[in-house]
């Protein structure tokens, strides 16, 4: 069989549940594993690994309510549900407080059982997504931030931006002298032929609104009249565009784009993140500019003495 | 309540019948809590888009809408006030979907004044404690991006400084730099502290934080300490220190310094601050890198334009 759904740890002293609720998340696709105490609930935790608790209330020996709080001590991540045939206001509420994201009654249909569990885990994925997220975008800020060579800042920046959103590509534009044309200064997951397709013109197309300082959002590249070059779109094989601007105190200095191969809505918080994100790096952006810019000045100042010291033939 | 004193807690009471608005509102207004009240949902969610409230305790079985309505709302649209079920029709259902969208307690009804108020602490207690740990993540965030939108080594220095004092609401705070040359620290940044305290005299690293110099990891000296750790305990107390942290400010493997905060109260720096501090003097120290770099070319074509004869650099801008 294909890759587990999840893994599922079951904690009832009845085994003829154990086999049951087995059966049906087995044959669903999960990995089950079976405890009768809670003693040794928490020793098979310890595998690590799991996803969920499934546990029974009432029990000989540790209940169920002291048994999740033991198991949420060895880890903290897991995702709790409360199944019970004794359900009563008391022992719910104090679960729910506990962290259940559960609490349900006994006797169930295999259905009633797949629906609450696929519901912890979908919980549960976007919680870690999450995570991953601000996780990824700490360590991508903290090498942001440490260096103030702007090719390197800029390409951080797609590669980061596109290993955080799991999207196919992203390209970063910056704004030309007289702020007309955006070109693409950095690019990753997309092919050369597609960013060099050429420039995107500020009156037309997303680039319009992303210079007004608002996001773009297309969600078919192919037939989106927004889209400037929607050939190239397709032959690239890109469904969705995001595009964000980059705005340095109130002033968009370029844009910041995501493509998917597949069309895709953002959730909110991936938006929330990808605003968020822009924000940041667009001041790590103007930092490596300004340091480039000193740095010419440098530069150009050492090679017109020079060439003056030549000129008067005193080198 | 006394007429004037600062009430405990402001709480939105939603429930359809009058003798239940007059027993909670007796027991929590004894209790120095703040009462409104509304007898139906739509008034409630009226009341709440108008004004601030720490808690809402609201009914679930109500003529207009479900209580459940007003849980779900808060929840969503004023993430600052915690919510609170009571009910006399108490179901397992209605207490796990309370409890999964967002209420942070569940009470039965016939319930004790006690229980009522125990309910009310501790949802009050978790309130406050997530809107602290909001506004602290608000204020790093906005510190951290300030600090790294700028070039500028003092701006910077000062922004840190001013920062951290907002961030754990200190006396005080200070960067003080070690000099390679002779060991001493050397504070190029205060704020909050006299003039006084800052001139009381020469701080040898040898002495003063050798252990953080060695250790990288942040010191904390309490008031009991002073005498056994600091140069100058009596200045300190006579400034109202109370306690003193030391975060050492490094770049990769290099000590650059140290970020000092100053409290006046007897101090509680759990482990949450300390990494919040340790991160934030990453932070730091990485746009001060950053900021040294921009001032060195700087100096460089300073130095450049005063090396060229003055004749020269006239005819080069010919």
């Amino acid at each position: 069989m294909d890759k587990k759904k999840g893994k599922i740890l079951v904690l009832d002293d009845e085994q003829i549940v154990l086999d049951s609720v087995s059966r049906i998340l087995e044959s669903e696709n999960y990995e089950v594993k079976g405890c009768r105490r809670g003693e040794d609930a928490i020793e098979t935790l310890r595998e690590g690994g799991f996803d969920l608790l499934i546990t029974d209330l009432k029990m000989p020996g540790m209940n169920g309510l002291e048994a999740m709080a033991a198991l949420l001590e060895v880890d903290p991540d897991l995702s709790v549900i409360m199944l019970t045939a004794y359900a009563t206001v008391d022992s719910a509420v104090q679960a729910m407080k506990m962290g259940a994201v559960d609490y349900c009654r006994k006797p169930f249909t295999p259905d009633q059982l797949t629906e609450i569990v696929e519901g912890a885990m979908n919980d549960r994925r976007a919680r870690f997504e999450k995570r991953y997220r601000e996780d990824t975008f700490a360590e991508i800020k903290k090498a942001i931030s440490s260096t103030l060579n702007l090719k390197e800042v800029l390409d951080l920046i797609v590669q980061g931006v596109v290993k955080v959103m799991k999207v196919k590509g992203s390209t970063l534009s910056l704004l030309d002298k007289n702020r007309a044309k955006l070109r693409v200064f950095a690019h990753y997951g997309l092919s050369r032929e597609y960013v060099d397709k050429g420039p995107l013109e500020t009156s037309r197309s997303i680039s319009d609104m992303t210079l007004n300082g608002k996001p773009v959002w297309i969600e078919d590249a192919s037939t989106d009249p927004r889209v400037q070059y929607p050939a190239e779109a397709m032959r690239e094989g890109i469904a969705s565009i995001l595009s964000v601007p980059l705005l340095v105190r109130n002033k968009v200095i370029g844009a910041l784009r995501v493509y998917t191969s597949q069309p895709r809505i953002f959730t909110e918080d991936e938006n929330e993140f990808l605003y968020g994100f822009a924000e940041q790096v667009a001041f790590a952006i103007e930092n490596a500019r300004s340091y480039e810019d000193v740095k010419d000045e440098y530069e150009t100042l050492r090679d017109d003495l020079w060439d003056y010291f030549d000129k008067e033939g005193w080198a | 309540m006394s007429a004037g004193a600062r009430p405990k807690a402001t709480v939105l009471v939603i429930d359809d019948e009058q003798i239940v608005h007059e027993s909670v509102r007796r027991i929590l207004e004894e209790e120095g809590y703040r009462v409104e009240g509304a007898f139906r949902v739509e008034k409630a969610l009226h009341l709440l888009s108008e004004g601030s409230f720490d808690l809402v305790l609201t009914d679930l079985m109500m003529p207009d809408r479900s209580g459940m309505d007003a849980v779900e709302a808060v929840a969503r649209d004023h993430p600052d006030t915690g919510v609170v079920v009571f009910t006399g029709f108490a179901t397992v259902n209605s207490a796990v979907q309370s409890l999964k969208l967002g209420a942070l307690d569940y009470l039965p009804k016939p319930f004790t004044p006690q229980e009522l108020l125990d309910v009310m602490e501790r949802a009050l207690e978790k309130t406050r404690k997530a809107r602290r740990d909001k506004e602290i993540a608000k204020t790093y965030a906005d510190a951290e991006l300030a600090i790294r939108s700028s070039l500028d080594i003092q701006e910077i220095l000062k922004l840190i400084c001013d920062s951290v004092v907002r961030l754990f609401k200190a006396k005080g705070a200070s960067i003080l730099v070690l000099r390679k040359s002779d060991g001493v620290l050397e504070a190029v940044t205060s704020v909050g502290l006299s003039d006084e305290y800052l001139q009381k005299g020469v701080l040898d690293s040898r002495k003063s934080v050798a252990k953080g110099l060695v250790s990288k990891k942040p010191i904390l000296v309490e008031e009991a300490d002073f005498n056994t750790n600091l140069h100058y305990p009596e200045a300190a107390r006579k400034e109202g220190i109370a306690a003193i942290l030391s975060v050492p400010l490094q770049l990769g493997d290099a000590m650059l310094g140290f970020l000092r905060i100053y409290s006046g109260a007897k101090c509680s720096f759990d482990e949450e601050d300390m990494e919040l501090l340790t991160r934030f003097a990453d932070q730091g120290a990485r746009a001060l890198e950053n900021a040294m770099s921009y001032e060195e070319v700087r100096k460089n074509i300073e130095g450049l334009k005063k090396a060229i004869p003055g004749p020269i650099a006239r005819k080069m801008e010919e």
